[in-house]
C-alpha cells in the first residue's frame, strides 16, 4: 500500500463545494469502497500481538492500580443540558516557563521578591492580608467584606498568591477556591448577571456552589470552564499546557478547533467529563484528551496536604519548592526520576516536608542556607 | 482474570472500527495499525478506571489525535491535517457511533444502485484512488464534469441515506 492518499487535493478540492454531512458521506463512501477491496482485519492476531508486548508491563503496574480501582465513582453520565456548553479555544499560547533551567538538577528557582498574599482593586490598591505567618490560611466572606464594605459598586479585584503561600478564598456566591502558590484569582466583588466568572492564572481547586440560574465560568488563557455546581481542579502552565480534573459533579466541555466546527447531525462533539477524568490540553495536540486520574491528590490539597502517589520525584520536589519557596537543586539527578508516594502537611513547614522526604530513605536531603539540596 | 478479559472485550469490539477510521486519514496500513494499537495502550495502562462507553471515546479521540500528528509531521501534508482537523467526527456521541454501521451498509446499497457515467466516476475516484485528471483523461471528459458527477453522486447518496433511515 503506499505511503500516500494521491487524490487528497482533489478530495479537499470537492470539500469545498460540500457541507458537513457530505464531506462525512464522501469519508464513508471511500471506507465501504476500502473495505470491499481489503482482507478483512484479523483481530485475533492483533489482540495476540498486543498481549505479547505489553503484558510485561502489566505486572508492574498492578499494584498501583488495585488501588485507584477503589478510589473514583462513576455511576452516570451527566449531560449538562442547562448549563451553556463551553468552547475550548484551541490557541497556543505560550507561557513563559516557571523555571529557570540554569543547571539540569534545580527544578524550581525561588522567588525573592514577592511578599505576602495580597488582594489588589481595579485601581492597583493593594491590601496586605496579614495571615501570613502560616503557609496555608484562609479567607472567609467576613474577610473579604471588611476590606471591600462598600457594596453599591461592585469592583474587580485580584488575589494573588506568591510561591510560598497558599489560600483559600470564599467567594460571594459562597464557592471556595483553594489556591496553589504562584497564582492569581480575578473576580468581582459581587456575582451579578446571568454568569459567575472567575479568571485564573496557575493552579486552583474549586468547590462551587449550586445554582443552575448561574452556571460558573473558570477563565484562563487557553480554557473556559462551565460548570453548576460541582467540584473540580483547573492547572495552567508551561508549555501551554491546561489540565481540567472533576472530582465531583459535572462538566461539558466542547472543543473549538481554531476555525468554528460545522454542526453536525447529533450537535457538536461534546467532551463529558466525568468524576475522575482529567482533559489535558497542550500545544502538540488539537484536541482534548482525556485521562482517568486519581482524585486523591486534588482533594489532599484541598485539605491542606501535599499528597502523591506514584509521582516522580521532581515533580514533588518542585512542588515543595513552590509551596515554601525555597529553589530545589538536585545534586543526584538520577534520582530526578525516583517513583514516590509522599504526603505531608503544608502547614507543618518545609523542615516536617524534608524530614519526611528522608524518611523515605531513597535519597538525602537538606537544606543549604535558602535552598533545598538533594542527593 | 477479569481484567484481561475487558480489556479484550474492548479491543476486539472497536479495534477493526478504529483501525478504518484511521485508514480515512492515513493511507499505510501498518502506520493506521501501529496509531490504534497506542491507543489502546493508553487504555491498558490505565485500565482498572475505564468503562466501555468511555474506552470507546477516549480511543476514537484519541486514534483522531494521532492521525493529525502523524500527518503533520509529513511536511507535505500540512494542510490535510488542518482539513482533517476541521471535518472529522470522532463519534463521541454513542448514537453517531451506532450510526456508522447502518451508514455504511446503506451507502453500499446506494452504491451498488447507481447508473453509468456516475457509478464509474465515483469508483475510478474513491475505489481506485484516481486524481480527477487521470478519470478525466481515461474517460476523455472534463475534469469539471468529474467533479460535477462527484458533486451530486455525493448530495443524492446523502440524501438516499438519510430518506431511507426516516423509514425504517
Amino acid at each position: 500500500m503506499s505511503n500516500e492518499y494521491k487524490n487528497i487535493d482533489d478530495l479537499m478540492d470537492l470539500a469545498t463545494e460540500l457541507n458537513q454531512e457530505e464531506i462525512q458521506t464522501m469519508m464513508d463512501v471511500r471506507t465501504v469502497y476500502r473495505k470491499r477491496k481489503m482482507q478483512p482485519v484479523d483481530v485475533e492476531e492483533r489482540l495476540r500481538r498486543f498481549h505479547e508486548t505489553h503484558d510485561n508491563e502489566k505486572e508492574k503496574e498492578t499494584h498501583d492500580n488495585e488501588k485507584r480501582k477503589g478510589a473514583a465513582l462513576r455511576t452516570y453520565i451527566y449531560y449538562a443540558l442547562a448549563a451553556a456548553a463551553v468552547f475550548i479555544g484551541a490557541l497556543f499560547l505560550l507561557h513563559k516557563p516557571a523555571i529557570d533551567t540554569q543547571t539540569e538538577g534545580t527544578v524550581f528557582v525561588a522567588d525573592h521578591e514577592q511578599s505576602g498574599i495580597s488582594l489588589t482593586n481595579e485601581q492597583g490598591e493593594q491590601v496586605m492580608l496579614s495571615k501570613a505567618t502560616k503557609q496555608n490560611s484562609s479567607i472567609s466572606l467576613e474577610d473579604f467584606r471588611k476590606v471591600f464594605s462598600n457594596e453599591e459598586n461592585i469592583e474587580r479585584v485580584t488575589l494573588n498568591v506568591p510561591f510560598g503561600k497558599s489560600t483559600d478564598i470564599t467567594l460571594p456566591d459562597g464557592s471556595i477556591v483553594y489556591l496553589h502558590p504562584g497564582s492569581k484569582l480575578a473576580f468581582p466583588t459581587s456575582f451579578e448577571g446571568d454568569k459567575r466568572v472567575v479568571m485564573l492564572d496557575g493552579e486552583a481547586y474549586f468547590k462551587v456552589t449550586k445554582d443552575a440560574t448561574r452556571p460558573f465560568v473558570v477563565m484562563t488563557d487557553e480554557t473556559e470552564t462551565t460548570v453548576l455546581g460541582t467540584e473540580f481542579n483547573v492547572k495552567t502552565g508551561t508549555e501551554a499546557r491546561t489540565e481540567i480534573t472533576l472530582i465531583t459533579g459535572s462538566v461539558a466541555l466542547r472543543l473549538n478547533h481554531r476555525k468554528p466546527i460545522i454542526a453536525g447531525e447529533d450537535g457538536q462533539e461534546m467532551i463529558i467529563l466525568k468524576p475522575g477524568q482529567q482533559a489535558v490540553h497542550d500545544a502538540q495536540n488539537v484536541d482534548l484528551r482525556i485521562n482517568e486520574v486519581d482524585v486523591q491528590p486534588y482533594e489532599f490539597w484541598r485539605d491542606g496536604y501535599l499528597y502523591y502517589d506514584n509521582v516522580e520525584l521532581k515533580d514533588i520536589m518542585e512542588a515543595i519548592g513552590k509551596n515554601f519557596n525555597m529553589t530545589v537543586e538536585f545534586r543526584n539527578t538520577e534520582a530526578m526520576h525516583y517513583k514516590m508516594r509522599f504526603i505531608t502537611e503544608r502547614n507543618h513547614g518545609v523542615d516536617a516536608a524534608i524530614d519526611m522526604m528522608n524518611r523515605m530513605k531513597k535519597v538525602a536531603v537538606r537544606k543549604e542556607g535558602n535552598k533545598i539540596v538533594v542527593d | 482474570m477479569t481484567e484481561r478479559t475487558d480489556f479484550d472485550r474492548i479491543f476486539r469490539l472497536y479495534y477493526e472500527k478504529l483501525y478504518y477510521f484511521a485508514l480515512q486519514y492515513i493511507a499505510d496500513e501498518e502506520e493506521c495499525h501501529d496509531i490504534v494499537s497506542e491507543a489502546y495502550e493508553d487504555v491498558w495502562r490505565n485500565f482498572a478506571q475505564i468503562e466501555a462507553e468511555t474506552a470507546r471515546q477516549y480511543l476514537y479521540v484519541s486514534v483522531r489525535n494521532k492521525c493529525i500528528d502523524y500527518l503533520r509531521r509529513q511536511s507535505r501534508q500540512l494542510r490535510y491535517a488542518e482539513f482533517v482537523a476541521n471535518t472529522s467526527s470522532t463519534y463521541v456521541s454513542e448514537s453517531r457511533y451506532l450510526e456508522q454501521e447502518d451508514n455504511e451498509r446503506i451507502i453500499s446499497q446506494v452504491l451498488d444502485t447507481l447508473k453509468p457515467p456516475t457509478r464509474e466516476i465515483l469508483e475510478a475516484c474513491y475505489l481506485e484512488e484516481k486524481k480527477y485528471r487521470e478519470v478525466a483523461e481515461e474517460m476523455k471528459i472534463s475534469i469539471s464534469t468529474v467533479k460535477k458527477h462527484m458533486v451530486k453522486a455525493l448530495k443524492m447518496i446523502r440524501e438516499l441515506k438519510k430518506n431511507i433511515k426516516n423509514i425504517t
